[in-house]
């Protein structure tokens, strides 16, 4: 049920870093994330460009989309049911938070509530960061957009979907859930490989 | 394996217990603090709701090691100088049938009250459609949040 | 309604109570369901069974119907509290233990089920506060060395009206205990009741809101074990062989033992034994090997092959020659699990000669007949300690979980220590003794003057009472088998007793005597029992749960067929001034049925009579091209007088709670001998935001009280089929409704995506 939350958060944890306190992209201190401008060739866009795309097939597995939803609910399974407990963004303002279920650990038997340390959570109302029905061209600008991917520069993008344990997570994501279509080694080179060509997006 | 303190009901204690042990049953079999419910031991029904640092958490899900050193809640700790008024709240609108579940709608609502202290219905579902009745006193429990909310004056 | 008074079982409460002694001794407390009895002193004045006033003017009742959540503590201690004229707040309830003077005059022996709790005890406790209360007015007489038409006893206290004297009923409980009995006491003339018809607020609920209740599975017993067992995963697969492996060196478990119905681990606390679960390694026998969808195949051929007509009158064949439109029609339900929130335990001490048993258990005497069955001791030694009950549904009325319990317990003896068996949430939902499964054939014809000409059903599905009454037969026996159950088990459970057995009437109970079939041209209902091997049980609202369905969605078709209003087309078959018509019109009235739904809501009608309670329930439910929401159910009851008409309100809320979840998304299935669902991610209860706006109306009535504890359950499924067929235009006949109108509605787009 919530594997797919999961995923989807570890996603989100991916690509937006600090959920909890984006800088609006226009603020001053903001500057200093901005990649130093660097040469890049037409090879490496058209390697960028495909290493996205790798990058998409990721975001879009359930793992990493259940928790970034088109609407408010955060979605369960395979196949992308709103969580069953008529839980959302709302519940968490009104007091009911995701780590009231989702726990440090995954729970031991199918269908118990995925669980990783730090933090299980979505993205927040202001910046939802929504993955489900994006097209690769769309998610793509947004990914990389700092005033909507919770202030991350293309560096720190990288090091999240390397590093992250939320990010992580969709590759263990607990007994019953499918893991993501790529290795993870895969999604962290294409990661390498899409930031060093300046994150291009595919038309 | 050492002992693992944390303090329930504002008391101290310690347990001799594997840390991956889920709190319910340390509450239950080994401080005696049966208010709090095994109903599904997979967070499906609410029952076993108790706070972690004035958080709702379902007790069968975390487990004794997670709270080393932190404030534990049980429903036996609510109303130590008499009842809460959301417990008044719950005996005003004569909710209970069986009462099993209401321990943790209790909580449930405690915590609900303490973000939005005047509720919607819709905030009441967003938060307590994650816990089950079996009896189907939910009518009742929505009218017992309001009313709640009205006893204790909206401050959180 | 039994003519049985306390004068009839001049036992006394002290006896009777003091066999709880087991717990007392022990110095255990069950708050909330059954505080602390205090010690039987001298001089307390015990007139009955039910009731001991104390020198300290203390007021205890026993309470010999289970509370599971319906109510019984609250409206059983209100009749005796306004016949002894007290407050019914300074009652103490106890849970009586098992004896044979509560049996239950409606099931034969000490039960709680069938909706019976208020109509079997509401005479007997009114007469037993009444003569109590006589009693203590006329040891005031004497004690006021006064005539005793001067002394009143009222209020809690006894007066001597022309000086003003009195004294508390405690004071003149030794005096009383020592009055002969009366008889034929007066009653209160109902006009002058205080308590009884008006709300009381519930004496159990303080201890449900601070967690001091404590249920079975609460149950502290000193030095007692916890244990779990290891089922088989088929149903009635046996155990061949078990390796303990580990499970043995862990920390805490104390011993892994074969039981029969499996493997049980015993350990210091339930996460002990749990965790040496994956430890242990059994090996099963092949077990039952039925699947859901070969049932439905065998119950589809079963519908062909002869059944038994369990109701009949006119011609079937003339009616439907008559008729202007004929219409037939199938119709599914499926298993169901109890799911009551408080998983099934037992705790168990059995000593040399006797035992002490704490149980939720729904019948306290079936209890102590299961132990007594294991454990040979005489009834007297089997202590059984109700507690408080974490939901019944009827699913606490079966002892499976006290068998096994006891099974362990004796494995254990030589430990010489309690044991409480608690089961996991999985356990309980594939081991539960099920709704049965049924199908049913119907056809009807509607006449030209607009009324059913013929109306024949055919009902397949597995008997409750076939399967039950070999446990209960022990137990009826010794007391004939009185009342309903006399009718429930002297057919289907025939072979059992020897008798000529063809029927079960719980199993066609709502369609053999459905509401309107005496309007019928014509009317015949056959009954064709099958088995299956799936173990069945009482689920709340027994029959009524899937026949109301069934009954109430082909009378909605006849009248669409007909082309008339539903309520008007129900209301043409129902006596003029007959209980069922009334609380239909009531319902309509109060939704207002002439007065069109707003724009996207649409109506559909529920009415049963059931347990002796007549129930219309009138559904409004959204559609929104395919999602569907209840939204808001008017419902209108009649079961007679009202003892506490908010306990009436909150079990029908209660009951529609329950049925709507049913109704919409819950159903068990078998693959290959296995229970597929195991816990609520799979069999889903209905959730705060499913749950509609509920408006009950009560009928003022003067009849005997009759139970609503079920009567909420059945009209709900109707109801809501029948607004979404106004809705939708899609007829569903198979329950649950939510997985059939998706399915419905798929292969309706089917065109439709071809235009795409």
């Amino acid at each position: 049920m919530n594997a797919r939350a999961l995923g989807a958060g570890l996603l989100a944890a991916l690509t937006l870093g600090s959920l909890v306190s984006p800088a609006p992209a226009d603020e001053p201190e903001k500057s200093p994330r901005v990649e130093a401008a660097r040469p890049v060739s037409i090879a490496d866009v058209a390697a960028g460009e495909a290493a996205y795309l790798v990058i998409h097939r990721v975001l879009l597995s359930p793992r990493c989309m259940n928790c970034h939803p088109s609407g408010d609910a955060p979605l369960h399974g395979d196949v992308a049911v709103p969580h069953s407990m008529n839980v959302s963004r709302k519940s968490v303002e009104a007091g009911l938070v995701c780590t009231t279920c989702h726990r440090s650990k995954n729970g031991a038997v199918p269908h118990s509530p995925p669980g990783v340390t730090p933090e299980w959570r979505m993205p927040t109302r202001d910046q939802p960061m929504v993955f489900q029905g994006k097209s690769p061209h769309d998610l793509c600008e947004q990914l990389k957009d700092p005033a909507r991917n919770g202030g991350k520069s293309l560096s720190e993008l990288a090091e999240h979907m390397g590093h992250d344990p939320l990010v992580l997570w969709a590759w263990a994501p607990g007994p019953g859930r499918s893991v993501p279509p790529i290795p993870h080694a895969e999604l962290a080179r294409a990661a390498e490989t899409w930031t060093h060509a300046g994150a291009p997006c595919p038309k | 394996m050492p002992n693992i303190s944390f303090f329930v009901n504002g008391r101290a204690v310690s347990i001799d217990a594997p840390e991956d042990t889920p709190l319910l049953w340390i509450l239950r079999e080994e401080l005696g603090l049966t208010g709090t419910k095994f109903g599904c031991g997979m967070a499906l029904c609410g029952a076993c709701t108790v706070h972690v640092e004035d958080l709702p958490v379902r007790a069968c899900m975390a487990r004794l090691g997670e709270v080393a050193g932190k404030r534990v809640l049980t429903i036996e700790g609510l109303g130590q100088n008499g009842l809460h008024p959301v417990q008044e709240a719950w005996l005003e609108e004569n909710v209970p049938q069986c009462g099993y579940c209401q321990s943790g709608q209790i909580m449930g609502t405690v915590a609900l009250l303490r973000k939005k202290p005047k509720p919607t219905d819709e905030d009441i579902d967003a938060v307590l459609s994650s816990h089950l009745c079996r009896c189907g006193t939910y009518c009742r429990i929505r009218r017992a949040v309001h009313r709640a909310a009205e006893k204790m004056g909206g401050t959180p | 309604m039994s003519a049985r008074g306390p004068e009839a079982t001049r036992r006394d409460f002290l006896k009777v109570v003091g066999l709880a002694g087991g717990t007392f001794a022990l110095g255990l407390e069950l708050p909330g369901c059954s505080p602390k009895m205090p010690m039987a002193a001298g001089g307390d004045f015990a007139p009955n069974a039910w009731i001991r006033i104390t020198q300290t003017n203390r007021f205890l009742f026993a309470l010999d119907r289970v509370e599971m959540g319906q109510g019984t503590t609250t409206s059983h201690a209100t009749l005796v509290a306004e016949e002894l004229d007290v407050d019914p707040s300074r009652i103490e309830v106890v849970a009586a233990p098992p004896d044979r003077a509560y049996d239950n005059p409606e099931l034969g022996f000490q039960a709680t089920g069938g909706s019976t709790s208020l109509k079997s005890s509401f005479m007997p406790l009114r007469r037993a506060g009444a003569t109590t209360r006589e009693m203590l007015r006329r040891a005031a007489s004497v004690a006021f060395g006064a005539p005793l038409a001067e002394c009143v006893a009222a209020d809690g206290e006894v007066r001597h009206v022309p000086s003003g004297r009195k004294k508390t009923y405690g004071e003149v409980a030794q005096l009383a205990s020592t009055l002969p009995i009366p008889e034929n006491v007066a009653l209160k003339d109902p006009a002058t009741f205080r308590f009884v018809g008006k709300r009381v607020n519930r004496l159990d609920a303080r201890a449900k809101v601070d967690g001091s209740a404590v249920y079975g599975i609460d149950v502290k017993v000193p030095h007692a074990l916890v244990a779990i067992v290891i089922r088989s995963p088929t149903i009635g697969g046996k155990l061949v062989s078990f390796d303990p492996g580990s499970a043995k060196t862990r920390p805490g478990v104390v011993d892994v033992v074969r039981v029969p119905s499996g493997v049980a681990i015993v350990a210091e606390s339930y996460y002990r034994a749990r965790a040496a679960e994956k430890d242990v390694t059994c090996t099963w026998d092949a077990g039952a090997t039925m699947s859901t969808e070969v049932l439905r195949k065998a119950y589809a051929e079963r519908l062909e092959r002869s059944a038994d007509v369990v109701a009949s009158h006119g011609s079937i064949g003339s009616g439907m020659a008559k008729a202007r439109h004929v219409l037939e029609a199938r119709y599914e339900a499926p298993y169901l699990a109890h799911a009551t929130l408080e998983p099934q335990n037992t705790t168990v001490h059995v000593r040399e000669n006797d035992c002490d048993i704490w149980a939720p258990t729904q019948a306290p005497a079936l209890t102590v007949e299961a132990a007594r069955r294991i454990l040979g001791f005489s009834r007297a030694n089997i202590h059984v300690h109700t507690t408080c009950i974490g939901g019944g549904f009827g699913r606490r009325l079966a002892q499976d979980f006290v068998v096994e319990a006891v099974h362990v317990a004796v494995a254990i003896r030589a430990l010489g220590r309690p044991v409480k068996v608690v089961w996991s949430r999985e356990d309980d939902t594939t081991n539960d003794p099920y709704r049965p499964m049924s199908l049913h054939s119907v056809k009807g014809g509607v006449g030209e003057d607009g009324k059913i000409s013929a109306w024949s059903q055919r009902v397949v599905t597995q008997s409750i009472v076939g399967q039950v009454g070999r446990e209960w037969a022990p137990v009826l026996l010794p007391n004939g088998a009185p009342g309903i159950m006399k009718l429930a088990i002297g057919h289907t459970a025939g072979a059992l007793f020897g008798t000529n057995a063809t029927t079960d009437p719980s199993s066609h109970e709502g369609v053999s005597d459905m509401t309107y079939e005496a309007a019928f041209g014509a009317f015949r209902v056959e009954y064709a029992p099958v088995e299956s091997g799936v173990p069945v049980g009482f689920w709340r609202s027994v029959g009524h749960s899937e026949n109301a369905f069934i009954v109430e969605s082909f009378i909605d078709e006849l009248a669409h067929a007909a082309g008339r209003d539903p309520l008007e087309f129900r209301l043409a078959h129902l006596a003029k001034g007959s209980r069922a018509r009334a609380v239909l019109e009531l319902a309509a009235e109060k939704i207002g049925w002439k007065t069109a739904p707003a724009k996207g809501i649409f109506r559909g009608i529920g009415l049963t009579h059931a347990f002796s309670t007549f129930c219309a329930e009138i559904a409004e439910v959204a559609v929104d091209g395919h999602a569907v929401s209840v939204k808001r159910v008017v419902a209108a009851v009649d079961c007679g007088a009202v003892v506490n008409p908010d306990i009436v309100t909150a079990q029908i809320e209660g009951g529609i709670c329950f049925g709507l979840g049913a109704a919409l998304k819950q159903a068990i299935t078998i693959e290959h001998g296995r229970v597929k669902e195991t816990n609520f991610h799979q069999f889903p209860l209905l959730r705060m935001n499913e749950m509609p706006k509920v408006e009950v109306f009560i009928v003022p009535s003067k009849e005997d009280p009759t139970g609503v504890g079920e009567p909420g359950v059945p009209p709900i499924a109707p109801a809501v089929a029948n607004a979404i067929f106004a809705g939708t235009g899609v007829r569903l006949r198979r329950v649950p409704l939510l997985p059939a109108l998706a399915e419905a509605l798929a292969a309706r787009s089917g065109g439709a995506k071809e235009r795409r």
